[in-house]
């Protein structure tokens, strides 16, 4: 586990957990739920080119911090073991979020039922 | 896979009725859904917003436009046995469906497709079982 995601307060928190806190460069990410669109599960996402690293750490097999390609910024924080939950947000510095959570299909489905659409 | 910022959304969402159709929900992927349409994941995180985002619109289309179709019906039935009970936007979606149905049979239409999806009948046989 790398995040731990809640939703509190019509915002969607994550907090990058433990060692990954240090290699993602981030304490805490807070996304009002109004600019969140939705999440999936996608095994194959982390075997895609990722684009440039922004800031952020490079171990093999892990993926921490902002990425960027084709103009789109999004944030990694996960492990190859992991299974990927992406994010997909609008009006945000990220466009979305690939991140490695305890219950990844019960993330989804929370953020879908809360998400807009 | 060539970059394509612009699609037919209509187009793109038959390739992706059809595989979910074939595949289920759980057993679509996302790869299987850029490699179907040939749109970059971003494209379509970016217009779909996320895999059941995807899902609902195939639903949706396919409701509208052809409510009668296999296609619809067992998009309805991947619905049903995978998505429902868990989230409230497909719920909705077929909840509505099934308000507006006027048949008795509804339940009798289903259990047809689901026979006519297993294949375990061969041609028009259906050992005097129709009704």
């Amino acid at each position: 586990m790398e995040n731990v995601v809640n939703i509190q307060n019509g915002q969607l928190v994550i907090e990058p957990v433990g060692l990954t806190k240090i290699a993602a460069l981030k304490e805490r990410i807070a996304i009002p739920l109004t600019h969140v669109v939705g999440a999936s599960i996608d095994t194959g996402i982390i075997n895609e080119s990722k684009g440039f690293r922004m800031p952020g750490t490079a171990i093999p097999g892990y993926w921490a911090g902002t990425f960027r390609k084709n103009d789109e910024m999004t944030f990694f924080n996960i492990k190859h073991t992991s299974l990927p939950v992406v994010i997909q947000l609008k009006d945000e510095k990220y466009t979305r979020l690939v991140l490695g959570v305890d219950k990844p299909r019960e993330l989804v489905t929370l953020i879908n039922n809360h998400a807009l659409s | 896979m060539g970059r394509k910022k612009s699609f037919d959304q209509h187009i793109v969402v038959a390739q992706m009725s059809t595989l979910f159709v074939q595949r289920g929900f759980e057993g679509t992927s996302l790869d299987d859904l850029v490699t179907a349409t040939g749109l970059l994941r971003g494209s379509l995180y970016s217009e779909f917003g996320s895999k059941q985002g995807m899902f609902m619109a195939c639903l949706k289309a396919n409701l509208k436009k052809q409510p009668l179709d296999d296609v619809t019906w067992r998009l309805l039935l991947v619905a049903m046995l995978e998505l429902t009970s868990n989230s409230q936007a497909v719920n909705e979606i077929v909840s509505q469906w099934y308000a507006k149905q006027n048949s008795p049979n509804i339940a009798t239409q289903l259990g047809q497709q689901v026979l006519k999806h297993s294949h375990i009948l061969s041609g028009d046989n259906d050992n005097g079982k129709r009704s």
